[in-house]
């Protein structure tokens, strides 16, 4: 049985749920941490399509249930950003981590910027909202610099112990 | 089979379709260029005329304050519930859909016209319904205004529920989500805080479609307005262009059936500029409380700058009844009492005694009265065969010029009239300003004030003038039409021993400097006359007709009146209080005025109007003395 | 057909999801929106647990001489509080009697469920707080959410022992407010929270006349919008701003930096059943 889309469907909801802690946490400093690319591009670049597809439509609406957005907004955003991803990725599967890092980190700038454009809903005159936003906008890109090797050897070490080969062929 | 040679290229009748196929093309791309170079800015402003509307927004009215800074005139917000109509058309075209649907199992022909308005209204009344729900009302949507709006107001927000009260509009914005279609919508109406005090002063609005541009964007596009404030009467209709705020507007880019669609610009109104009237709001209320249920006027200037301190006309009617608009009830009730005139500025009546005065003073200037002067009032004096009597029948006996003025008797001026000619106390009239209008900042005064002459009488066809009209004139009877404003200028300039006073309603404090204090031509009376007057009135006062207005500490200068006039086929009294004080150094001039209105008032300018004028003078005075 | 063919793979299926997610029926979606919270919300009620459990091994870790301390501490507040207990049941009497000769209707009355708060989602696109107490606990969509400071906000969502409470910081978050001891209703909305600040809000509608007079103002909730008790805090008014239509001012709201450390909130569940919190 393959389990290679479990595996990342257990570490997406394990980021998760780390990020989620961290957050809490950081809201007495008014801080919030952003690293949904996390869940998309490692899926779309190890599974097939299809496994893919489930994994971030199952973690997008793990995300999406308890926000105030209507439900299914995070997982339409991520499955259009999974199938951007998964055109170029036979272009991307040859390059080394440090060319998937990059990805990861543009793929989380593109989602945080449309998710503002989507759910923003605060005067935009408001020089305090845009602080706010280029700070946690900073502060996510540096925790994802930080998080996504970890998350990415955590993955293959997964793989390794069970016997999965890291990529589909 | 023939085979047919397509690409032979020399062939000579081909070179034919060669320059024509060149010209062809040619005029086809000059074609494109026109369009797209040359009338590119004509189709870009064709398009944003399609394309973008603009709402103009009328700015708040500024604040009218007294002369202490209290306020008389404001605004209040005027809180309604509304749908935004672009937010609906979604659930619009949802239910005309269902419409359509319930219509095509209910008949075989569909008045689809029937359906959409149907729908339109099935969708706002379900929203309104909510309302209901939240504030506990029981409203319905007229299909005659909806489908109003839908054809001419389509941009605007379509008006659910109007003024709210502070209750439902504080639970409407607890329970009315904020990205919802229905929202609340803030409006401004005039706010009187002393209701019917000043009036006639302050006037009030009506409303308007026609709101200034005032360089709102999109000047060439089609424009809704929102409702705006024009003044209709009183300081608010005279200072309308001041009180007007500037229009603030949005642009919006609307779909093609008209929806807003998008927010192209906005330019915030902003509130007109304020104004301080000369008003004391605490001496006017005095006045108002002084006057009571009497129909008449009371007037009070400053002597030295003529600013006006009260000004009160009696009936009346509170302001914020009219606002936001004036129920036809209300209308009537107010048109019933006559309460719509301006007594002060509008109303015209025989001045009666106080008009001895200016018969004194021509007959001084003639030199046929001075301290010498006795008169004999037997009661009555004739001219040619008529009596024309004093009003003590009985007669006053020997009096000097300054008793015939404190008691008010005829005799004397009778006899001044006759000599010196109606002319010439025509003139002296004029002098102080009377029959003609005295340029008050408030619309509507009358014109129609009068001063009349043999020239008048003839040009009217009212006969030739008698002497009698000459003596009638004399103490303030006859044709002599005057308002009770244009006697307290007249109360005024003599106070300063001048002509003129120009009264205004503007508060100025820089007017009250010496150099640029109200300034006309004398009166013309040497210093002796001058005091002998001032004896006479402020004998009035003390032991005279004005006795009731007697103040401790304050010498007065009073002239009291008791004039008669024909309303409605029965001949009433005008009873009158006119003076200043305090008569040394005079800094106010008051005039009283009430009308008799019941056969059985018996209504005289002593008895009447004296007690009115003491409790304003002493406020006037008590204030005066404060500040 | 080859590579273009494998290349279109990935819209054919963008396209195929979109097309199913747009003709699901909404009762769907939202059954499946459900069952996710529901599925993750153990785990946020277990990570919370964790967290009370931790923090009652950390008071464990207290020495004897403390605990006397914090007792004897507790037992003057009880004392003070009883006293003020007391004063209360008399003043809402007097409140009953002033109704019954004025003829008004009594306040509404709430029941009080304290729960404790399992997870903070607060950025600058929404901001709100999972509780640990849901449907199976009385609690109800719109049903106010206060602290020891104030109010914290609604309810938004509720689920069967969880809830969703959307914050006073939230954009979202709209109620009629007024100044201590000023009757006269404001509209106070959130504005969000910034970053290494204060959350914040902002107040509409003031009447032009009111001034903070160099000194803060508290803004407070008013009974008027009905569904927050009167005189609950909202935070701090510094400055008034007018409105170049003159017709009102409005100003920034402070809220209480505590209010993005919460761990315990209650909800004022209305007794009487014609009070309407819903929408």
């Amino acid at each position: 049985m393959n389990i290679r889309w479990l595996i990342i469907l257990c570490v997406n909801l394990l980021v998760y749920f780390l990020v989620q802690e961290l957050n809490d946490a950081l809201t007495f400093f008014g801080l919030n941490i952003y690293l949904a690319s996390l869940y998309i591009v490692f899926p779309a670049i190890y599974l097939a399509p299809t496994q893919g597809a489930i994994v971030v439509l199952i973690t997008s609406w793990v995300v999406d249930a308890p926000l105030p957005t209507p439900f299914g907004t995070t997982a339409l955003l991520s499955i259009f950003i999974y199938t951007l991803i998964l055109l170029i990725r036979h272009r991307i599967r040859h390059h080394m981590g440090a060319f998937i890092l990059s990805i990861t980190f543009f793929t989380n700038l593109i989602l945080f910027l449309i998710l503002t454009l989507i759910a923003s809903n605060s005067p935009l005159a408001d020089f305090a909202y845009w602080q706010t936003l280029g700070i946690n906008l900073i502060c996510s890109q540096a925790v994802l610099l930080l998080a996504a090797p970890w998350v990415l050897e955590l993955e293959q070490t997964l793989f390794q112990l069970s016997g999965t080969p890291i990529r589909e062929h | 089979m023939k085979q047919i040679q397509i690409f032979k290229t020399d062939n000579p009748r081909l070179f034919l379709f060669y320059p024509i196929f060149f010209l062809l093309f040619c005029a086809l791309i000059a074609g494109l260029a026109w369009r797209q170079i040359i009338q590119k800015e004509s189709f870009e402003s064709q398009e944003v005329l399609q394309s973008m509307r603009r709402i103009l927004n009328p700015g708040t009215r500024g604040n009218i304050y007294d002369r202490n800074g209290k306020l008389l005139v404001g605004n209040r917000p005027v809180f309604s519930a509304v749908a935004y109509l672009g937010a609906l058309k979604d659930d619009l075209r949802k239910e005309y859909y269902t419409c359509v649907k319930l219509a095509k199992q209910k008949h075989s022909k569909i008045d689809f016209n029937a359906v959409r308005k149907e729908a339109r209204l099935n969708v706002l009344q379900r929203h309104l319904d909510t309302i209901n729900s939240i504030i506990g009302r029981n409203e319905k949507i007229k299909l005659k205004d909806l489908e109003r709006h839908f054809s001419q107001r389509l941009l605007l927000p379509f008006p659910l529920i109007q003024d709210l009260s502070p209750e439902e509009y504080a639970r409407l914005t607890e329970q009315i989500p904020v990205d919802a279609p229905i929202q609340l919508f803030t409006d401004s109406a005039r706010y009187y805080p002393y209701g019917p005090a000043a009036a006639h002063v302050l006037g009030y609005v009506g409303t308007t479609l026609n709101i200034p541009e005032d360089g709102v964007p999109g000047k060439e596009l089609t424009t809704f307005s929102l409702r705006g404030k024009v003044g209709k009467a009183g300081m608010e209709a005279f200072f309308d262009e001041k009180l007007q705020g500037t229009s603030g507007g949005d642009v919006w880019k609307v779909d093609p059936v008209g929806y807003q669609f998008q927010h192209v610009a906005h330019k915030a109104a902003s509130q007109g500029a304020p104004i301080i009237t000369s008003i004391d709001i605490d001496l006017q209320l005095t006045a108002e409380k002084a006057l009571g249920d009497h129909t008449g006027a009371v007037v009070v200037l400053d002597v030295n700058t003529g600013e006006v301190l009260t000004m009160v006309s009696h009936p009346t009617y509170d302001l914020n009844e009219l606002t936001p608009f004036i129920p036809q009830a209300t209308y009537e009730a107010i048109n019933d009492k006559g309460a719509w005139l301006n007594r002060a500025t509008q109303g015209l009546y025989p001045p009666g005694s106080p008009f001895k005065l200016i018969t004194t003073i021509a007959g001084m200037k003639a030199n046929l009265i001075d301290e010498h002067t006795i008169t004999d009032c037997k009661g009555k004096h004739y001219v040619g065969n008529r009596a024309f009597h004093c009003d003590r029948r009985s007669g006053h006996g020997l009096l000097n010029v300054e008793e015939s003025i404190a008691k008010s008797c005829n005799i004397l001026f009778y006899q001044t009239s006759l000599d010196i000619g109606n002319m010439a106390l025509a003139e002296q009239a004029r002098e102080f300003g009377l029959g003609e209008p005295t340029g008050i900042e408030i619309p509507f005064e009358s014109s129609h004030t009068l001063v009349p002459d043999s020239d008048w009488k003839q040009n009217k066809q009212l006969g030739k003038w008698m002497p009698g009209d000459t003596t009638n004139m004399s103490i303030g009877q006859g044709y002599l039409l005057s308002t009770p404003l244009q006697m307290a200028c007249f109360m005024a300039s003599l106070a300063r021993g001048e002509t003129r006073t120009y009264p205004t309603l503007i508060h100025a404090p820089e007017n009250h400097t010496q150099s640029s204090r109200q300034k006309s031509s004398p009166i013309g009376l040497s210093q002796e006359q001058y005091q002998m007057l001032l004896n006479g009135m402020e004998k009035a006062t003390l032991e005279g007709t004005a006795r009731r207005a007697t103040l401790s500490n304050v010498r007065i200068a009073s002239k009291t009146g008791t004039s008669q006039a024909w309303y409605q086929g029965k001949r009433r009294n005008i009873a009158w209080h006119a003076g200043f004080a305090p008569a040394d150094n005079p800094t106010i001039a008051i005039v009283v005025m009430v009308e008799e209105t019941e056969d059985d008032n018996n209504y005289g300018g002593g008895r009447t109007t004296s007690p009115i004028a003491k409790k304003v003078l002493r406020k006037a005075l008590l204030s005066k003395t404060s500040s | 057909m080859g590579k273009s063919s494998v290349h279109a793979r990935p819209l054919v299926l963008l396209g195929c999801l979109l097309l199913i997610w747009w003709f699901v029926p909404p009762f769907i979606k939202s059954f499946v929106q459900v069952n996710f919270f529901e599925l993750q919300a153990p785990a946020w009620s277990a990570a919370s647990h964790l967290k009370d459990l931790q923090l009652y091994w950390s008071l464990r870790n207290h020495s004897q001489q403390e605990l006397i301390e914090a007792g004897r501490d507790l037992a003057r507040l009880n004392s003070a509080y009883e006293l003020s207990r007391q004063k209360e049941a008399a003043l809402n009497k007097e409140i009953e009697h002033l109704e019954k000769m004025l003829n008004l209707p009594p306040l509404p009355n709430y029941n009080y469920e304290v729960a404790r708060v399992t997870r903070r989602d607060i950025n600058q696109w929404w901001q709100q707080l999972v509780i640990r107490k849901g449907k199976d606990h009385g609690i109800i969509e719109g049903a106010p959410v206060v602290y020891a400071g104030g109010v914290v906000g609604r309810i938004q969502k509720v689920f069967k022992n969880t809830a969703i409470v959307e914050l006073i910081s939230s954009p979202n978050f709209r109620i009629a407010a007024s100044f201590e001891g000023d009757r006269r209703p404001v509209i106070y909305q959130g504005v969000g929270t910034p970053a290494f600040s204060n959350p914040r809000g902002i107040i509409h509608n003031v009447p032009p006349d009111y001034t903070t007079e160099s000194t803060p103002k508290r803004l407070v909730t008013s009974r008027l919008g009905g569904t927050f008790p009167e005189g609950l805090v909202l935070g701090q008014v510094d400055e008034l701003k007018a409105r170049s239509d003159g017709l009102f001012q409005e100003g920034k709201v402070s809220l209480p930096q505590n209010l993005m450390s919460l761990s315990e909130v209650a909800i004022l569940i209305p007794l009487d059943e014609d009070v309407d919190t819903t929408i």
